[in-house]
């Protein structure tokens, strides 16, 4: 009897205890939950507020009004067309009937289907896109509740010059995103930043009557302002593109820069395209070549032998090396090249040697100073890596590494040839030699203006001296005597002393030299003591007669001509008497009627 | 000395319980006046009368009556008791949902009666906690096998019924109510481990890789977001967008504009955390956990057998009921179809729930008399 009760008490303790569990289970379940809703609703809200909105809004594209490009005179180079489209927001229209008469009555549309669209049940709509301009005044003048005139973007980029500077504009594809040159290379600032029309939307993305709307407008993209100068371009496109057709040559480009700040006035490539309809030429047309495409450079290379044997004072100018007849190295015979001049001793200074571009003396000189040295002055001038021009495609230089090259090799980099660079690469190591001997970057980009008014302004960089200024003295003086009586007298000038080289690189493919075949070029900057200008003019296959000298030489002589002309720098020799000499009175001022 | 009738009901309980339902009619309103004006919410507000009534009557009758009064036919010498009356009514009520009853969302539940549907259901589940917890109390050994067994008998068939509707989650409900009442009967927990297994391994050989996808989707619903992790995605976004304070009454597309699917019913809770935020939400659990606290507390205080059963089995309805709603609309729990206690827009489970709630206080009620 007693144990019975014992052991019904126990077993009542026990379903005792079985229900404290309960306890355990409601208080922990809870607690559980409130976590869970705390980390959902407090910690983590504002991750699916932003769900919530983008689930909730159907966002209109306003499309931003893409930059417009001007040259350096403010010359318009690229016109963004702007869209008018006219928005209505029923839920907010009083006098319905009226307004659909009087938007009818301007837009030349049918009563009716205003009516309709302005009855309709969602909070927005559009009454009509792409409105002319004289509708859009008329428009503008009402002020009527619920419509909105919007400021669209057609999209539309127009280059009004054609295929005036091209290369360095670029196009823009059908979703207004630049894809080549200037368009492409700022394009993130030239596009500015679309706006919206947000309205609310139900579970099926259908628009609310009574939702909220919401107008984000756009924010145009930043007008540019290039170094370009319209005029020279155009000079200089006008001389390569007759120089081409007239040596039936593959393609040609042009640079004209300033070698001071490295300020790019002109860069001219043929055969050009109009960046109105891009799509109707060839990918080899749309190439930016002065950027992208690698060559090797022939005797123009010879600065970085003349540089790297001066600068490290290896050796002097009065110093004579072996000129000819041939050298050989590494069992290979190095001949002068065919449009060098023809020496007349076996042995020449280094002035003889540039002047008259000497394959073998170049050879001489390098294997004298050594790999190391020249190569130092390969990186020096940057050839390791890129200009950091503003345009897009630019190619990185060949040649063979350091411990790769042989002697063979360093032999042949000294006259240009197993070396291959870009026309701006070069444009910019002579344009060293110019300045007094410190690095530029070449440029294209002046000035952005943004639309709220602030102006970027590309800094002013010197860069970095990478010649001591005897040696920049020296290669300026070897550089003029080329002009002078050298290989590059076809490049003289009257009224102007001027500096440069000429350059006929060999076109080497698969491996071999290909015969007959050849980069005509001619590098130069002008006037000597001060230059303002360099000018690269470099032209592919041409036929016979091919040399640099030739081709290439006189092309340069006339643009650089009248480019000085245009900047207006004075001569810096001979006798001019401007109010007797016809001829110049031409070449100043009427010289453009040849171009047109 | 008796103790005055009012001082004997727990008015907590009764003011969490008219609390939450009026908080339920207002939610079912605002998720849906855009498409259906008042006419959802007054259903409810039509059953929260019925529901009162038939709960007066419970509670004035008595949890004792209710389960244990038998009754004897005049011309048959038979006598049944009323609890397991009940439970044979809704079995036949789950009989005739299989043969008459109209379906929505691929299976079948509800009988129509006019303009109103009814679920069985949720009735059986009600004759099931009655019908186990008399059987329970009147066992001489409740915690050896046979009775186990038998009670195990007593739940297959609803539980058969209803997964064959196919209902997953009312049924995985009825088995939990089994699994909860036999262990506060007493019942040695290993027997319950082993119907646990037996259930998993049956669930293991007989569901299919896609069911298994939707069960066990609420743990990665943005691997499939527009599939399988639809409805958990938007009532997450629902839940969490509403922040700390919400975004106010009849505000929130989420809800109101039908992102989340079933949003007046089984996620219901969505429109609670969005439109009013954590506070909120904060608030119904605190209702919620004021009835299951004083539950618990009524089951323990009650000596009656029967009552701290039936008080047990109640309670841990509503607590599954609650965590395993909640829980899915916040992506701890799978996705089932169950409704929110008193929040939902479901008049069935809104009159059942009322008339658990006149037994709970009932049995304070009988106990606090017996105190003189």
């Amino acid at each position: 009897m007693v144990q019975e009760k014992f052991e019904k008490k126990l077993k009542e303790r026990k379903s005792t205890k079985r229900i404290l569990l309960v306890f355990y289970f409601v208080f922990w379940s809870s607690a559980l939950l409130s976590f869970r809703l705390f980390q959902l609703q407090v910690i983590d809200s504002s991750k699916f507020q932003r769900l919530a909105r983008d689930e909730h809004t159907e966002k209109i594209k306003i499309h931003a009004l893409r930059g417009e490009i001007f040259d350096r005179h403010g010359k318009v180079l690229v016109i963004s067309v702007p869209g008018y489209s006219e928005a209505a927001f029923p839920p907010k229209i009083k006098n319905k009937l009226k307004t659909a008469e009087t938007l009818a009555s301007i837009l030349r549309l049918p009563v009716k289907s205003v009516i309709s669209r302005l009855s309709s049940t969602s909070s927005f709509v559009w009454i009509r896109r792409k409105i002319s301009p004289q509708k859009v005044e008329k428009i503008k003048k009402l002020s009527l509740p619920g419509l909105e005139l919007i400021r669209d973007s057609t999209g539309k980029q127009i280059y009004p010059s054609g295929s005036l500077a091209c290369d360095i504009l670029g196009f823009t594809g059908i979703d207004d995103q630049g894809l080549d040159g200037v368009e492409l290379y700022y394009n993130k600032i030239l596009k500015g930043k679309n706006g919206y029309i947000e309205a609310e939307t139900d579970e099926l993305g259908r628009i609310l009557p009574d939702g909220k709307t919401k107008i984000i407008p756009p924010v145009s993209g930043a007008d540019l302002i290039l170094t370009i100068s319209s005029r020279i371009q155009y000079l200089a496109q006008e001389a390569l593109k007759k120089c081409v057709l007239s040596h039936h040559a593959k393609n040609g480009s042009i640079i004209v820069i300033n070698p001071n700040n490295g300020e790019i006035l002109a860069l001219a490539n043929y055969p050009a395209f109009n960046p109105n309809v891009y799509w109707k030429y060839s990918p080899s047309v749309l190439n930016d070549l002065a950027v992208s495409d690698l060559y090797e450079p022939g005797s123009t290379g010879k600065l970085f032998t003349a540089a790297a044997a001066l600068n490290s004072r290896k050796i002097t100018m009065s110093e004579k090396f072996l000129a000819h007849p041939f050298i050989n190295v590494d069992g290979w015979r190095i001949h002068n090249a065919a449009d060098g001049l023809e020496p007349t001793k076996p042995m020449h200074t280094i002035k003889r040697i540039i002047q008259d571009s000497l394959n073998v003396g170049a050879a001489s000189i390098a294997l004298k100073i050594g790999k190391k040295t020249f190569y130092q002055m390969l990186y020096k001038f940057g050839l390791n890596g890129l200009t950091g021009i503003d345009l897009p495609g630019e190619a990185y230089c060949l040649f063979p590494g350091y411990k790769r090259a042989r002697k063979i090799d360093l032999a042949t980099m000294s006259y240009g040839q197993g070396i291959a660079l870009t026309p701006i690469q070069l444009a910019r190591a002579y344009s060293v030699v110019a300045n007094g001997g410190y690095l530029i970057r070449p440029h294209v980009l002046k000035e952005a203006v943004f639309p709220d008014g602030t102006v970027f302004k590309t800094p002013e960089q010197k860069g970095q001296k990478i010649l001591s200024r005897k040696t920049d003295q020296d290669l300026k003086y070897l550089f003029s005597l080329v002009i002078k009586k050298g290989t590059g007298t076809m490049a003289q000038m009257r009224y102007y002393s001027a500096a440069g080289k000429t350059g006929t690189g060999s076109i080497a493919k698969n491996g071999v030299y290909l015969h007959g075949k050849y980069t005509a070029s001619f590098v130069g900057f002008v006037p000597v003591k001060h230059p303002k200008l360099l000018i690269l003019v470099k032209i592919t296959e041409p036929q016979y007669p091919y040399w640099g000298g030739t081709v290439a030489a006189p092309v340069w002589k006339n643009l650089a001509e009248k480019t000085l002309w245009y900047l207006g720098i004075p001569p810096t020799k001979g006798r001019i008497k401007i109010s007797l000499n016809n001829n110049l009175k031409d070449e100043a001022f009427g010289s453009h009627s040849k171009f047109k | 000395m008796y103790k005055p009738w009012y001082s004997r009901i727990n008015w907590i309980i009764v003011l969490s319980t008219l609390l939450l339902a009026a908080f339920g009619i207002l939610m079912i309103y605002t998720a849906t006046y855009r498409d259906f004006g008042f006419s959802t919410a007054g259903k409810q507000l039509l059953a929260f009368f019925v529901g009162s009534l038939s709960a007066s009557v419970v509670f004035i009758l008595g949890y004792k009556k209710i389960c244990k009064w038998d009754f004897t036919f005049k011309k048959f010498p038979v006598s049944i008791r009323l609890s397991y009356f009940f439970y044979g009514i809704s079995i036949l009520l789950l009989l005739a949902v299989r043969l008459k009853g109209h379906s929505a969302y691929g299976s079948q539940r509800w009988i129509g009666i006019g303009a109103l549907s009814f679920e069985p259901s949720e009735v059986a589940k009600l004759a099931l906690i009655l019908a186990l917890c008399v059987f329970f109390s009147e066992q001489e050994n409740p915690s050896g096998l046979m009775a186990f067994l038998k009670a195990g008998i007593l739940t297959i068939f609803p539980l058969f019924l209803v997964l064959i509707q196919p209902d997953m989650g009312t049924s995985i409900l009825l088995a939990s109510l089994f699994l909860f009442i036999s262990f506060f009967a007493g019942v040695n927990p290993l027997y319950l481990l082993g119907t646990i297994a037996a259930g998993a391994a049956g669930m293991f050989k007989v569901m299919k890789p896609y069911q298994w996808e939707r069960l066990l989707g609420f743990l990665h619903p943005f691997k499939h977001p527009t599939g399988s992790g639809w409805n958990l995605i938007q009532a997450l976004i629902a839940v969490g967008s509403g922040r700390v304070l919400g975004k106010g009454l009849f505000q929130g597309g989420q809800t109101t504009l039908q992102f989340v699917p079933q949003h007046a019913t089984d996620f219901i809770f969505t429109v609670v955390a969005e439109q009013l935020g954590w506070i909120g939400s904060f608030f119904l659990l605190l209702l919620y956990f004021s009835i299951l606290w004083y539950g618990t507390k009524i089951a323990l205080e009650t000596e009656d057998k029967l009552g701290k059963l039936l008080a047990c089995g109640i309670v841990s309805l509503f607590l599954v009921h609650i965590v395993i709603n909640i829980g899915m609309t916040i992506g701890i729990m799978p996705i089932t179809g169950i409704p929110l206690p008193f929040i939902s827009s479901a008049g069935t489970s809104l009159i059942v729930n009322l008339i658990c709630i006149a037994l709970l206080l009932n049995i304070e009620y009988e106990r606090t008399s017996l105190i003189q």
